[in-house]
């Protein structure tokens, strides 16, 4: 379906639309929000979200970009709100803990797999996403968008809403604290 | 310990291991799982009123002060009625003691 039809038959809340669009980019949100949330689960919660979002503020959207990097949008901030949220939640678990207040203890997933990794590459990943998981919001978001997601600059760029050249300072700089980052770990092994 | 050129090594080698990453897909049944969360919200999840209400913890609270209130309401009541049949009493027995007794000039005019 051509994307302004698109557009317009989910403007006129076409059912039919709105499974076509799902269907066209439930793989590119889902991979998305969890190249940045490293949980499948909350990932697909995140991308439920973003379709959600889609499907209630289709009006909103002016046709100005592609629809696709509107989505990438959404899913970046969904996927960036999703991961303070739980940092805060973690943080005031923490404290709370430390008053005798809360026992509970936060299950994290100890080692994020990335399922399209290629076998011989799994084990080296998974300490990569450990350290992309410390970068700077934008600096990780350019990682993800350019090495998770396979975007160029050019697309990195119009998705996040800066110029190339800020995009290759990111990258720049994204691969300059995984390198120390790496380092330490590897020096500490 | 390992020495430079073998740490540069593994360094470059892990920042290249998502170099040929394939998309990661959604568990089948994606759209299925989000028409249903849509139906959810399209039939209105009650006011954050409504459920801050019908929490048992608030909801006990509020009847609690409710009952309290109205106990303090009905003692208060009962409270005045009983100083105001005291008061009288002790002013009619003053005004006994005193000779105070006020006679309208029509009660005289009989005798």
């Amino acid at each position: 379906m051509i994307e302004e039809l698109l557009v317009e038959s989910l403007k006129n809340r076409q059912q039919s639309a709105f499974k076509q669009l799902v269907a066209d980019f439930e793989h590119m949100v889902y991979n998305t929000a969890l190249g940045i949330i490293h949980n499948p689960q909350e990932a697909e919660d995140v991308a439920q979200e973003v379709f959600i979002q889609v499907y209630e503020s289709i009006q909103k959207f002016k046709g100005e970009s592609k629809l696709s990097t509107w989505l990438y949008r959404i899913t970046i901030t969904k996927a960036l709100d999703w991961q303070r949220h739980k940092q805060r939640k973690k943080r005031f678990a923490v404290v709370t803990s430390l008053f005798g207040l809360n026992n509970e203890v936060e299950t994290e997933i100890p080692d994020f797999v990335h399922p399209g990794i290629i076998m011989e590459n799994k084990e080296r990943s998974a300490i990569l996403f450990k350290a992309i998981d410390k970068l700077p919001e934008n600096q990780k978001v350019a990682f993800v968008l350019n090495k998770v997601e396979g975007q160029n600059y050019q697309e990195v760029a119009d998705i996040m809403g800066v110029t190339v050249g800020a995009v290759e300072s990111y990258m720049h700089r994204a691969k300059q604290n995984l390198r120390k980052q790496l380092a330490t770990y590897y020096t500490d092994q | 310990m390992k020495n430079d050129d073998q740490l540069s090594k593994e360094i470059e080698a892990t920042l290249n291991s998502l170099d040929g990453v394939s998309r990661a897909e959604t568990a089948p049944y994606f759209y299925t799982r989000l028409e249903a969360k849509l139906e959810t919200r399209r039939v209105g999840s009650p006011s954050l009123l409504y459920r801050l209400l019908t929490r048992p913890a608030v909801a006990v609270s509020i009847l609690t002060i409710f009952l309290v209130l109205n106990i303090m309401a009905i003692k208060g009541l009962t409270n005045d009625n009983t100083s105001a049949a005291t008061k009288t009493a002790s002013l009619q027995s003053f005004a006994t003691e005193y000779n105070l007794n006020t006679t309208s000039v029509y009660n005289n005019s009989g005798k």
